[in-house]
C-alpha cells in the first residue's frame, strides 16, 4: 500500500498506521487485550498486522485504508498529552482519530 | 480600571474564570472518546466543527485534582497565541456566567467573584509546561 | 293232711266212743240193778275194744298230740311269720318233722329273702329318697343363688344399657356438637375465607398502591424527562447565552453590547428556568423517593401480605383439616351413636333375655322348692317304708329288730350290774356311728343306763333325771315293746340329741314272760340310711 493510513481500532480507539508500515493483515484470535471501555471482549477474532521492519501489531478491526485525510498534526502542547509515537489528530465518519507516526507505536490499552 | 470579560466555570467546588476571548464556545455533551496510553490531563478526543478536539482536564491542568469522572461541560477554548493557538477542549463541570473582572486578575492569576475566589486562567500559557 | 288225720283219728276214736258208750250204758243199766250177762259181755266187749283200740288210740292220740304239738310248732312258726319274726319261725320250723319242717322252710325261705330284699331296698330308698331330698334343696338353693346372679347380672346389664344409653346419648350430643363443629368448622372456614378474601384485597390495595405509585413513578419520570428537557433547554439556554456573551464580548459596539445585554437577559432567563427547574427537580425527586418508599412499603407490604396470605391459606388448609376431622368425628360420632344404639339395643336385649331367664329361674327355683317339699314327703315315704320293712326281724344288719333282740341277749346277763351295763353299751356303741344312744330301762331296778356318741354330747347333757327313776312307759317305743313283748321300731322321732330323725328300735328283757328292762337304741335315720 501506498500513502493513506490504515485506519484501526484497538483498545476502543481510531489509531491510523501510515500504510507503508503494514505489510500484511493476518485474522487471529486475541487473547485479551480490550483494556478501554468499548473494547471488544477478550478472545475475540482480531487482525495482527504484521509490520514492515518486523514486529506484530494485533487490532480490533481494520476500518479502512484513508487516503486524503486532514491531518491536524500535534502541537508540543498536546503532544504531551498524547501517546508517544502520535503524530497528529484527524477526524474519519465523525470520530476523531491519533495518527500514528510511521515509527510510532500505537499503545496498548 | 480596566474590566475585561471572563467565563466563570466551575471546576468541582472551585471556580475559574477563562478569558471569554478565549473561549470559542461552551458545549455541553460532546461525545468524548477516551485513549488509552495517553497521559494524564487528556479527558479524550472529541469533535467540534468538524475537526477533532483533544479535551484536557482544566483542573488538572490547573494544579488541582484531576477528575475522575467525564466533564458535562466542555469549554472549546484557544489556548496559546498567535500562530501557535490550537483549539482544545477544557473540560469543566459547570459554565456559569460571563462576568467581567479586572484586568489585572489575570496577572494576579486569581480574582474575588462574589466572595468566592477564582482562578483567573491565563490561556496563552495554560498547558506549557514550565 | 289235717282233714286226713282227723279222719283216721276219728276212725280210731269212733269204737273207742262206742266201747265207751256201752260202758256207759251198761253202768246206767248196772244202777238201775239190771246187771245181767248181758251188761258183762258188753262190758267186756267195751272193754275187750278198748283194750285193742286205747293203744292204737293213745298212739293217735300220741300222734295226733304229737301232730299237734307240731301243729302248735307250725302255729307258733306262723304266728312268727305274723308277728314278722322271720328267725323265730325259721327255728320253729326247724323243730318240725322234716315233712312239716321242709315245706315249711321252703315256704319261709323265699319269705326271708323277699323280707331281706324289702329291708335292703328300702334303706336304698331311702337313701335315694334323701339324696333327692339334698340335691333338690341344693338345686332349690342353687337356683336362689343362681337366681341372685341372674338378678346381679341383670342389674350390671341395666347398669350397662343406661350407660351405653348414656355413652349414646352423649354421642347424639357429640354428633350434634361435632355437626356444630362442622358449622363451626364451615363457620370457620368462611371466616378463613373472609380473611383470605381480605388479604386478597388487601392485596389489591397494595397492587393498587403500588401501581400508583408506579404510575407516580412514571409521572414523576414524565415530569423528570420534562424537567430534563427543560433544563437542557435551559441549559442549553444558559450555554447559549453564554456562548452569546462571549461572542458579544468580542464584539465591540453597541451591537455587541444590545447582544450582550439580550444574551444577558437569556442568560437569567434560562436561569430562573434552571432554578425552577432544579427546585421542581428537588420537589420531585423528595416525591419519588417517597415514592419509591411506598413502592417498597407496598412491595413489603405486598410480601407481607403474601406471608400472611400464606398463613392464612396454611390455615384454611388446617381449618379444612379440622373440617374434615370434624366431619369424620361426627360421622364417627354418629357411628357410635348409632352404634352405641345398637349396642344399647343389644344390651337391652340382653338385658330383657336376662330377665325372661331370670323369671325362668325363678319358676325353676319355684319349681324345685316344690320339688324339695315332694322330694321330703318321698323321703319321708320312704323312711316309712323302711320302717315298716323293719318290722320284719332277720338275721340281717339291716334288721333293727334283729339288732335290739340279739342285744338285749347280749346284755341280759348285765342287768344286774349297771357299771358293766354301761361300759357293755358303751362298747357296742363304737364302730356305730349311727347310733345315737343306747339305753336300757330298767324297771325293776328303776335305773336306765344311757350311754350316747361322745361327739353328741358336746353340747347337749343327759339329765340325771333320766338315769333314775324316770317312767319311760308313755314313750312310743315303750309303749310299743311293751304289749309286743318283742322288738319294735315306733314310728320316727326327732332326736333330743341331735334334733335329727331317730328311729328307737326297742326290745324287751323278758323274765318268765314279765317285762322287766326295755333296751332302745336310737339310730339316726340319715346316718343308717346313708351308713
Amino acid at each position: 500500500m501506498i500513502g493513506g493510513f490504515l485506519i484501526v481500532r484497538r483498545a476502543g480507539a481510531l489509531w491510523g498506521l501510515p500504510a507503508e508500515r503494514v505489510s500484511t493483515i493476518e485474522r487471529v484470535v486475541q487473547e485479551g487485550q480490550g483494556g478501554a471501555p468499548g473494547a471488544p471482549a477478550s478472545n475475540a477474532p482480531g487482525l495482527e498486522l504484521h509490520l514492515a521492519g518486523g514486529g506484530r501489531l494485533t487490532v480490533d478491526a481494520v476500518l479502512t485504508v484513508a487516503g486524503n485525510l486532514r491531518i491536524h498534526p500535534l502541537s508540543g502542547r498536546l503532544r504531551r498529552f498524547l501517546p508517544a509515537g502520535a503524530a497528529g489528530l484527524a477526524l474519519l465518519a465523525g470520530e476523531p482519530l491519533v495518527l500514528m507516526a510511521p515509527e510510532g507505536e500505537i499503545p496498548h490499552a | 480600571m480596566t474590566v475585561a470579560p471572563y467565563l466563570l466555570v466551575r471546576l468541582g467546588e472551585s471556580l475559574a474564570a477563562l478569558p471569554a476571548g478565549a473561549v470559542r464556545r461552551v458545549v455541553r455533551g460532546t461525545r468524548l472518546h477516551p485513549l488509552p496510553g495517553a497521559g494524564l490531563g487528556l479527558v479524550g478526543l472529541a469533535e467540534f466543527a468538524g475537526e477533532p478536539l483533544a479535551v484536557l482536564d482544566l483542573a488538572q491542568l490547573l494544579g488541582q485534582e484531576g477528575r475522575t469522572s467525564r466533564p458535562p461541560v466542555t469549554i472549546v477554548t484557544w489556548l496559546g497565541s498567535g500562530d501557535d493557538r490550537e483549539l482544545v477542549g477544557l473540560g469543566v463541570d459547570e459554565a456559569i456566567e460571563v462576568t467581567e473582572l479586572d484586568a489585572a486578575a489575570l496577572a494576579l492569576g486569581q480574582a474575588l467573584v462574589g466572595g468566592r475566589p477564582v482562578i483567573v486562567v491565563d490561556t496563552e500559557q495554560l498547558g506549557i509546561e514550565p | 293232711m289235717l282233714e286226713r288225720s282227723y279222719l283216721r283219728t276219728w276212725m280210731r276214736l269212733a269204737p273207742v266212743l262206742l266201747a265207751l258208750l256201752v260202758v256207759v250204758l251198761t253202768a246206767v243199766a248196772e244202777t238201775r240193778g239190771a246187771v245181767s250177762w248181758r251188761s258183762t259181755a258188753a262190758l267186756l266187749l267195751a272193754a275187750g275194744i278198748a283194750a285193742i283200740a286205747l293203744p292204737a288210740l293213745r298212739r293217735d292220740i300220741a300222734s295226733e298230740l304229737a301232730a299237734r304239738a307240731d301243729r302248735q310248732r307250725l302255729v307258733a312258726s306262723l304266728d312268727e311269720l305274723a308277728a314278722a319274726d322271720l328267725v323265730r319261725a325259721k327255728s320253729l320250723a326247724a323243730e318240725l318233722p322234716a315233712a312239716l319242717a321242709v315245706p315249711l322252710g321252703q315256704a319261709l325261705a323265699p319269705l326271708e329273702v323277699l323280707a331281706a330284699r324289702i329291708q335292703s331296698s328300702s334303706v336304698e330308698v331311702a337313701g335315694a329318697a334323701g339324696a333327692v331330698k339334698r340335691i333338690s334343696s341344693e338345686l332349690a338353693a342353687g337356683s336362689s343363688q343362681q337366681s341372685a346372679s341372674v338378678v346381679e347380672i341383670t342389674a350390671a346389664m341395666e347398669e350397662l344399657a343406661q350407660t351405653a344409653a348414656q355413652i349414646a346419648g352423649n354421642a347424639a350430643a357429640q354428633a350434634e356438637l361435632a355437626r356444630l363443629g362442622e358449622t363451626t368448622g364451615n363457620e370457620g372456614a368462611a371466616a378463613v375465607d373472609r380473611a383470605v378474601a381480605g388479604v386478597e384485597r388487601l392485596r389489591e390495595r397494595i397492587a393498587a398502591i403500588a401501581k400508583r405509585a408506579a404510575d407516580l413513578e412514571r409521572r414523576a419520570a414524565e415530569i423528570f424527562g420534562v424537567l430534563a428537557l427543560v433544563e437542557d433547554i435551559a441549559r442549553e439556554t444558559h450555554l447559549l447565552s453564554l456562548n452569546a456573551a462571549i461572542e458579544a464580548s468580542g464584539e465591540a459596539g453597541d451591537a455587541g453590547r444590545r447582544f450582550g445585554e439580550v444574551a444577558e437577559e437569556v442568560r437569567r432567563l434560562s436561569g430562573r428556568s434552571r432554578d425552577a427547574s432544579a427546585s421542581v427537580r428537588r420537589l420531585l425527586e423528595e416525591f419519588s423517593t417517597s415514592i419509591a418508599a411506598t413502592v417498597e412499603a407496598t412491595s413489603a407490604g405486598g410480601r407481607e401480605a403474601e406471608r400472611v396470605l400464606l398463613r392464612v391459606t396454611a390455615t384454611a388448609g388446617a381449618i379444612a383439616g379440622l373440617r374434615d376431622a370434624l366431619v369424620e368425628t361426627a360421622l364417627a360420632a354418629r357411628e357410635i351413636s348409632s352404634g352405641t344404639s345398637e349396642q344399647r339395643t343389644a344390651s337391652m336385649q340382653v338385658v330383657q333375655t336376662l330377665r325372661e331367664s331370670s323369671a325362668v329361674v325363678q319358676q325353676i327355683a319355684d319349681g324345685l322348692r316344690g320339688f324339695s317339699g315332694a322330694a321330703r314327703e318321698l323321703e319321708d315315704a320312704a323312711v316309712s317304708v323302711q320302717l315298716l320293712a323293719q318290722g320284719f326281724r332277720l338275721d340281717s344288719p339291716s334288721s333293727l329288730r334283729h339288732l335290739a333282740e340279739s342285744w338285749v341277749t347280749e346284755l341280759r346277763p348285765l342287768l344286774a350290774s349297771p357299771d358293766a351295763l354301761e361300759r357293755r353299751l358303751e362298747s357296742l356303741l363304737e364302730g356305730r356311728p349311727d347310733i345315737e344312744l343306747i339305753f336300757v330301762n330298767d324297771r325293776r331296778r328303776q335305773r336306765t343306763a344311757i350311754v350316747a356318741q361322745p361327739a353328741l354330747l358336746r353340747n347337749v347333757e343327759i339329765p340325771d333325771e333320766l338315769r333314775f327313776g324316770h317312767d319311760f312307759s308313755d314313750r312310743p317305743w315303750f309303749r310299743a315293746a311293751a304289749p309286743e313283748r318283742r322288738g319294735v321300731v315306733p314310728p320316727v322321732v326327732l332326736s333330743i340329741l341331735t334334733n335329727e330323725k331317730v328311729v328307737t328300735a326297742a326290745a324287751p328283757f323278758l323274765e318268765d314272760g314279765e317285762l322287766v328292762a326295755v333296751l332302745g337304741i336310737d339310730i339316726n335315720l340319715e346316718r343308717w340310711t346313708s351308713g
